[in-house]
């Protein structure tokens, strides 16, 4: 067995506070990573994160986090737009990295990322780590045996409606530092439904169809201006985004990406229509179709996100009951893979071809041109 | 024109599938404004089989005689929609008050040169889909403009057109797998007039579609047995931008535009959920298009609460409230809230659609489509009342 996996993580706000550092504080995962370091540019935030969770160092930039020395691995949470440049930092110092979503925003920079860990032996994980939920494997297994006859299409899609501004509690109860600040979500690169929320949609929906051949989009910017603890943002991106898709074997998938909006209330969920059936979100046919795990999901509705990730393999004990577990558990794929070899399905690739649907979607939006999709990835084989 | 100043007498022209399951039996419910006097089919058998079901007194093979015949006031147009053109032309050049099965016409310009017709000669010229004024359409309506919803920015709807073959169908279904028909304008036409008269008119298309199939045998009606080809995409993904312009009342602010995706195909089983669903900033409204029976479903983040809809017809479709539309507006000299023009804007939809999937671009929807916008105003004014 390798050593313990020395782990940065790099920024310190929502979800580092919420799930990232109480997830893996968490006595049972003591043997196999360890966090040595956090760094954000806010410096009193990130020592009064490092004081709450008992991390030993802290930094305020990245480059000093990932040359000192201290880490084997970070793991990004940083805005979305500096993903990309953060994660080469940290790959360029020889660290492996795990990418909370998305794992930069263009092809371009996810192809420097991808070379740069080949190049050094380095492992990439990159969230969401859909391809890994048995329910979604289900469906691809379901699909693939003819369930709903041919596969035609599919509609998926999330909106983040006012999330960001006015419902993440560590955002509205500041602490040392200061409110963390959303303006990012509405501010280019890197903000928009789209990279954010609508990115679970399309890693769900190819973890179940693979890789998406052509698209299309129309795409609009709906709400110039908004609100955060009595601060007005201004809005510089688009926020209300649809997607139109060409899959494998004639099939269609359109892809919502809205200010407002929710496709089905199971988050990120997808519909998928056959010539004899339909699947819906977790319904096939109207009725309930089995995975492995889905007892320990019964207590709750579907739509319960946080009870829906206990079914994934290291979602377990304490980790149960702590938000957003399937960060924690992607960053685990990363652990596994370091110490292990384990192979993950939570690959770079698939990621980059999300990415390069988001940005090709857009870029077919302003054109007015349909765009070909030219990255692919590999989908493993289903084995429940 | 009319002679009779209580009844409009009516002459069916087609007595295949839709009008035997959608029309026929419901005729008995406009009694009040209209009877039929006559009923035409391509052959005589089957139209002489329904005249004598129905207690109609003439039958005839064709629809020449209904079009040429005094005591006829209006045609009621049920025919394949490879000859409504014809049949529309025909029945307003003889003097005739028209409603016609959709298409108007194989295609907008066609369509226009109907409605300029009818105006000219003041005869009423009324389209299906008359979606606009059934009940859930106009409930629907009512809780857009109440602005329960919020700004609404996005939207989706879903034709169900049905797998082939189409079984219990009794007419031949090939002429729905031709080139220039397919599931867009068999059932595409359904949401395209939905979000068109309650988003305003669409702006932009993108589209894509593909084709599942080659061909399929017929397992009933007169083709039984028949193998049929499918020579049109069977599978239509649309993205449209719907709106009005700032200065008009709209559904978002500013006049800022909506986007909306539209799937109609024939290759799909229908969708559990709701067909067409409105998503608004502070909610989502979903109802069917065709399905009368279906409630609204309406919710403000989880959870669902359902309005039930007073309907006449115990499910589907209601398309006799455009035939008794047609009726009262002829008998009273009422201008119709169904006229040509929402029809003639989805035609360019659709026109536009076939471009963007055929060159891979998006397509715009021409100005001239700004008359469509009026009159659906207009249509959602008084559907609203």
């Amino acid at each position: 067995m390798s050593d313990v996996v020395r782990l940065g993580v790099v920024g310190a706000g929502a979800l580092t506070q919420r799930a990232i550092l109480p997830h893996l504080t968490q006595e049972d995962v003591h043997d196999s990573v360890q966090v040595r370091a956090v760094c954000d540019p806010v410096a009193e935030r990130a020592e009064d994160v490092a004081r709450r969770f008992g991390v030993p160092r802290v930094f305020s930039r990245v480059g000093d986090l990932v040359s000192a020395g201290e880490a084997d691995a970070v793991t990004i949470a940083s805005p979305i737009g500096l993903h990309s440049e953060h994660g080469r930092l940290a790959l360029e110092a020889g660290l492996h990295v795990h990418f909370n979503k998305t794992m930069s925003t263009t092809v371009d920079e996810a192809d420097v990322l991808i070379d740069t860990a080949a190049a050094r032996g380095l492992k990439i994980v990159a969230s969401p780590g859909e391809g890994l939920r048995p329910q979604l494997r289900r469906t691809r297994q379901l699909i693939e045996q003819g369930a709903i006859g041919k596969l035609s299409w599919a509609v998926c899609g999330v909106a983040f409606g006012r999330y960001h501004e006015s419902e993440e509690p560590e955002r509205l109860q500041p602490r040392a530092g200061g409110p963390i600040d959303p303006s990012w979500y509405f501010r280019r690169p890197g903000g928009g439904p789209m990279y954010d929320m609508a990115a679970y949609a399309l890693h769900g929906l190819t973890s179940v169809l693979g890789a998406a051949r052509r698209v299309t989009a129309l795409s609009g910017k709906v709400l110039p201006l908004r609100q955060f603890m009595g601060r007005t943002v201004s809005v510089d991106v688009d926020d209300n985004t649809i997607v139109l898709l060409e899959m494998a074997d004639d099939a269609l998938a359109v892809v919502h990406g809205t200010a407002a909006g929710t496709i089905l209330e199971d988050f990120g969920a997808a519909c998928y229509f056959g010539t004899e059936g339909e699947i819906r979100g977790l319904l096939l046919n109207g009725e309930p179709f089995d995975f492995p795990g889905r007892e320990l999901t019964l207590d709750a509705p579907t739509w319960d996100w946080e009870a829906q990730m206990r079914v994934l393999p290291h979602v377990v004990g304490p980790h149960r009951h702590i938000p957003e577990s399937h960060v924690f558990e992607d960053i685990m794929q990363l652990v596994d893979a370091i110490r292990y070899g384990t192979p993950t399905p939570v690959t770079a690739q698939q990621a980059r071809h999300v990415i390069d649907i988001i940005e090709s979607a857009y870029r077919a939006a302003e054109t007015g041109v349909r765009q070909e999709i030219r990255t692919v990835f590999h989908l493993p084989a289903v084995g429940l | 024109m009319t002679t009779g100043p209580h009844r409009l007498r009516l002459a069916v022209v087609g007595v295949g599938d839709v009008a035997q399951r959608d029309y026929l039996p419901h005729a008995h419910r406009i009694a009040d404004v209209a009877e039929i006097v006559m009923v035409c089919g391509r052959g005589g058998d089957r139209a002489k089989e329904v005249a004598g079901r129905l207690g109609v007194a003439r039958w005839a093979a064709g629809y020449r005689q209904a079009v040429e015949a005094d005591d006829v006031d209006a045609v009621l147009n049920l025919t394949s929609f490879e000859a409504h053109a014809e049949v529309n032309l025909a029945a307003l050049r003889a003097g005739k008050h028209v409603y016609s099965e959709k298409p108007l016409a194989p295609s907008a310009a066609d369509a226009i040169v109907l409605r300029d017709e009818a105006a000219h000669r003041g005869l009423t010229l009324v389209c299906a889909p008359s979606i606009m004024v059934f009940p859930q359409l106009v409930a629907a309506r009512e809780v857009v403009t109440s602005g329960w919803l919020g700004p609404i920015y996005a939207a989706r709807a879903v034709a169900f057109g049905g797998v082939p073959p189409w079984a219990g169908y009794i007419s031949d279904p090939s002429p729905y797998f031709r080139q220039e028909t397919g599931p867009l304008v068999d059932v595409g036409v359904y949401p395209l007039h939905a979000l068109a008269g309650l988003l305003g008119p669409v702006r932009k298309v993108t589209a894509m579609s593909s084709r599942t199939r080659d061909r399929f045998a017929v397992t009933d009606g007169p083709a039984r047995g028949t193998m049929v080809p499918v020579e049109v995409d069977d599978n239509w993904q649309l993205i449209l931008e719907c709106g009005t312009d700032a200065e008009s009342q709209t559904a978002i602010e500013g006049g800022t535009r909506t986007i909306a995706s539209v799937q109609a195909n024939f290759c799909a089983v229908a969708p559990a959920g709701p067909e067409c669903e409105l998503f608004g900033e502070h909610g989502t409204l979903g109802f069917d298009l065709l399905n009368v029976a279906a409630p609204l479903r309406l919710s403000a983040g989880h959870g669902w609460t359902e309005q039930q809809v007073a309907h006449e017809r115990d499910s589907g479709p209601d398309h006799i409230l455009g035939v008794r539309h047609l009726a009262e507006c002829v008998l009273s000299g009422m201008q119709p809230l169904l006229d040509p023009d929402p029809a003639i804007h989805v035609l360019e939809v659709l026109e536009a659609a076939r471009a963007s999937a055929r060159e891979g671009r998006a397509v715009e929807v021409p100005t001239r489509s700004g008359q469509a916008l009026h009159q659906n105003a207009t249509v959602r004014e008084m559907a609203g009342e």
